[in-house]
């Protein structure tokens, strides 16, 4: 009887750590544990953002993973990547899918949005277009060009002369406005992104000068020569 | 010469050794018919410590041969001679039963490792030498738990658990009361009643064994200085053996 | 003069510790040619003979050590956490997490804890139990009853080893995760969806891959030598010497090749 015990329990030593390691293994596959799930494909063109494992989610919620991502060489090189995704969310077959960043670092994740009309549900081995690629070391990139184009123009700008009041007027205005723009974006995701944050803290300061000088002396400013 | 060596049961050929003068055999030679029995007895340092390791190979580094069934034992490799201690057990000195396993798997581990039984099988077996040995109530224990007297019948039940054909028993009543392993003994002499079984006892009281052996074997000094049936043994005047027995100082043997 | 015979001392010593070094190589290579060789008798043996070493060693090792695999795996958890909070920016760490876990606590740590806690506890017991076996005669006692003792003492050993590193190794990883969960929430909330969203997203078939192999590596490793070892005293008061050296090797052994592993695999 002692050994039985004995038994059972090098038994259940063996079990547990098995059936753990099968539970991580199913999850990883992108199946479900609680619902059931079925594969849909996502059509894209470049695999830059997304790997095995990538997040699927409807309005931030979690409904599962790429499971696989294939290249079809015809017409022209493209990817379908596998979507594992819970059947209990209804999605339309013609949802869209977004590949994003969720911030600057995180993983991209991909967004399914369905589209305001509703149509037939979508089914296993549908394909969904991924028709919007958001790219945040891209949009960075761009944001850096921008800055450092900005800065340039706005020191063009103090030394030349106010021919054009109504026209700094407008640009101050768009200027203050795309500040605010870049400074929620980088609230949102604090990046080693030094570059971009000191031509930002450069344009600021060019920015505030204008601003300062505008509001001690609005028409010494717009009058000067 | 060498044929008739490959056809007999057990044929011992020219076993010398040579370590110190008190570790020493010179040429010992000796067959055994199956069914026959043999007692090797003598003083501490005659050679018989060496017998039962050397016709088991558990010590190869002698010259001479043995022949067990037709087996070269020393020539043997590794593995032909752990098939050929499945028919040649030594019950070695001390017994070496394995401490960290009980009463029931010392007996049931010959069984479990060589045989193709199945496991009621086994266990039929064991329960049947547990019972012959009398050691019923310490089947559970381990070796350290139990009596010396149990632990040879323990290290007896598993030497036979195989039903092998010859039987090598070194010193097997050392430090053990004669009463309490009576079943013990009722077993070797039924063993040694068996026309198809054979044992080598190495003692130092072979008196013990007169109604078990049927050949008798002293040595000295690593030399056969007696050799005789369970009759001449009895009524020999052999001063060896009478010096030895009468336990005398005086005698051929310096002591 | 005196410094000619330094010299000559350093010599000899140098050359000593040669020697040993190489003739202890030697020796360790007869260990393991026999225990190759050793496999053939495994055409006539029986596995159940094996089943008592096996369950015995099993719990010793793998079963008993439970408790002090989770302590140490629940304390390194929130080591790691706790560093990592306070080194590494708040901003984004809900989905760092997850890579920082796996990558040191699921490839490295887990595995190579594990081996060192097996090696302390099982590796010199198994190194004292066959050291005092030798000197009770209980291996001559084996091989007299026509028994391989290379394939019943190692064998089994190895097999106990392999399965309960590999359990030991998943029960670590789960509980320094669990508790590296719990103790982070203390500095960062983050939904236990999401923790184990990243932990499934960080962790690759490869990292389980490497994880089985390197449990595969130490539950031969430390069997293997440290019934090496065991089999070496020929007197009782060698044992402790035995034993220790047995625990130290083995320990070295399972650095260099957690080491060569993760170099083959993650360079």
């Amino acid at each position: 009887m002692a050994k039985r015990v004995f038994e059972i329990k090098v038994g259940l030593f063996f079990i547990i750590p098995i059936v753990l390691m099968t539970v991580f293994v199913i999850l990883k596959l992108g199946y479900s544990l609680s619902t059931d799930t079925i594969d849909v494909y996502l059509k894209i063109d470049n695999i830059k953002m997304i790997k095995d494992g990538t997040a699927v989610k409807v309005k931030g919620y979690d409904i599962g993973r790429v499971v696989s991502i294939e290249p079809v060489y015809q017409p022209e090189l493209h990817f379908l990547a596998t979507l594992r995704i819970s059947d209990q969310i209804f999605l339309n077959e013609d949802c869209v899918a977004v590949i994003q960043n969720q911030n600057v670092i995180g993983d991209a994740i991909i967004e399914l949005r369905n589209p305001v009309k509703k149509g037939k549900p979508l089914q296993a081995g549908d394909v969904v277009e991924g028709i919007e690629y958001v790219s945040i070391e891209a949009l960075l990139g761009d944001v850096h060009k921008l800055l450092v184009s900005v800065t340039d123009t706005v020191n063009i700008i103090k030394d030349i002369s106010s021919d054009s009041k109504q026209d700094i007027r407008k640009f101050l205005g768009e200027l203050s406005a795309s500040s605010s723009t870049l400074s929620n974006i980088l609230d949102d995701s604090q990046a080693d992104v030094v570059k971009t944050m000191g031509t930002l803290r450069q344009t600021s300061e060019t920015i505030k000068e204008i601003s300062d000088e505008l509001k001690k002396r609005p028409l010494k400013f717009l009058l000067k020569e | 010469m060498l044929g008739d060596m490959e056809n007999s049961f057990l044929s011992v050929r020219n076993m010398s050794y040579m370590l110190d003068i008190h570790s020493t055999l010179r040429g010992i030679s000796f067959d055994l018919k199956q069914g026959d029995n043999i007692v090797f007895f003598g003083l501490e340092n005659s050679g018989i410590d060496k017998i039962c390791p050397f016709i088991s190979c558990a010590i190869d580094d002698f010259d001479g041969d043995v022949f067990f069934k037709g087996h070269d034992v020393k020539n043997a490799s590794y593995f032909e001679r752990n098939i050929i201690r499945k028919d040649m057990v030594y019950l070695q000195r001390g017994y070496g039963l394995i401490t960290n396993m009980t009463v029931y798997e010392n007996i049931a581990l010959p069984l479990r490792y060589h045989s193709k039984m199945t496991s009621d099988e086994i266990d039929f077996r064991v329960n049947q030498l547990i019972d012959e040995m009398e050691i019923d109530l310490s089947r559970d224990m381990r070796p350290v738990d139990i009596y010396q007297s149990e632990r040879l019948k323990t290290a007896f039940a598993r030497a036979i658990a195989l039903n092998p054909d010859l039987l090598l028993a070194e010193h097997p009543l050392e430090a053990q009361c004669v009463l309490n392993v009576m079943s013990v003994m009722r077993s070797l002499k039924k063993w040694a009643d068996s026309p198809l079984k054979s044992v080598i006892i190495v003692a130092y009281n072979p008196a013990v064994f007169s109604d078990i052996a049927n050949r008798f074997i002293m040595l000295y000094r690593g030399e056969v200085v007696f050799d005789g049936t369970r009759e001449e043994f009895l009524s020999t005047t052999n001063e060896y053996v009478v010096q030895y027995m009468t336990f005398s100082p005086k005698g051929p043997m310096m002591v | 003069m005196r410094l000619w015979g330094k010299i000559e001392n350093f010599l000899a010593l140098t050359g000593r510790k040669v020697i040993a070094f190489f003739s202890g190589y030697i020796e360790f290579q007869h260990y393991l040619k026999s225990i190759f060789n050793s496999f053939k008798s495994l055409k006539y043996l029986r596995m159940r003979s094996l089943y008592s070493t096996v369950l015995l060693q099993t719990k010793y090792t793998g079963l008993d050590a439970v408790f002090l695999i989770s302590v140490v795996a629940l304390m390194l958890g929130a080591t790691v956490i706790i560093q990592a909070s306070q080194k590494f920016p708040k901003f984004g760490i809900d989905s760092f997490i997850g890579d920082l876990l796996v990558l040191i606590i699921i490839r490295e740590i887990g595995p190579l804890a594990t081996a060192m806690i097996v090696t302390s506890r099982s590796g010199s017991a198994i190194s004292a139990e066959i050291a005092t076996q030798k000197q009770n005669h209980e291996i001559r006692s084996l091989e007299l009853l026509g028994i391989d003792t290379k394939l019943y003492i190692v064998f089994p050993r190895i097999i106990a080893t392999i399965l309960s590193i590999i359990s030991l190794v998943i029960l670590f990883d789960v509980v320094a995760l669990a508790g590296g969960y719990l103790i982070s929430r203390l500095f960062i909330f983050i939904p236990p969806q999401q923790f184990l969203a990243t932990i499934i997203n960080a962790f690759s078939f490869e990292d389980l891959l490497i994880t089985f192999l390197k449990s595969l590596m130490y539950g031969i490793l430390i069997p293997l030598i440290c019934c090496y070892y065991g089999f070496r005293p020929t007197s009782a008061f060698q044992i402790p010497i035995f034993v220790s050296r047995a625990v130290v090797r083995t320990l070295l052994s399972v650095f260099i090749v957690n080491a060569l592993i993760s170099f083959l695999f993650y360079l």
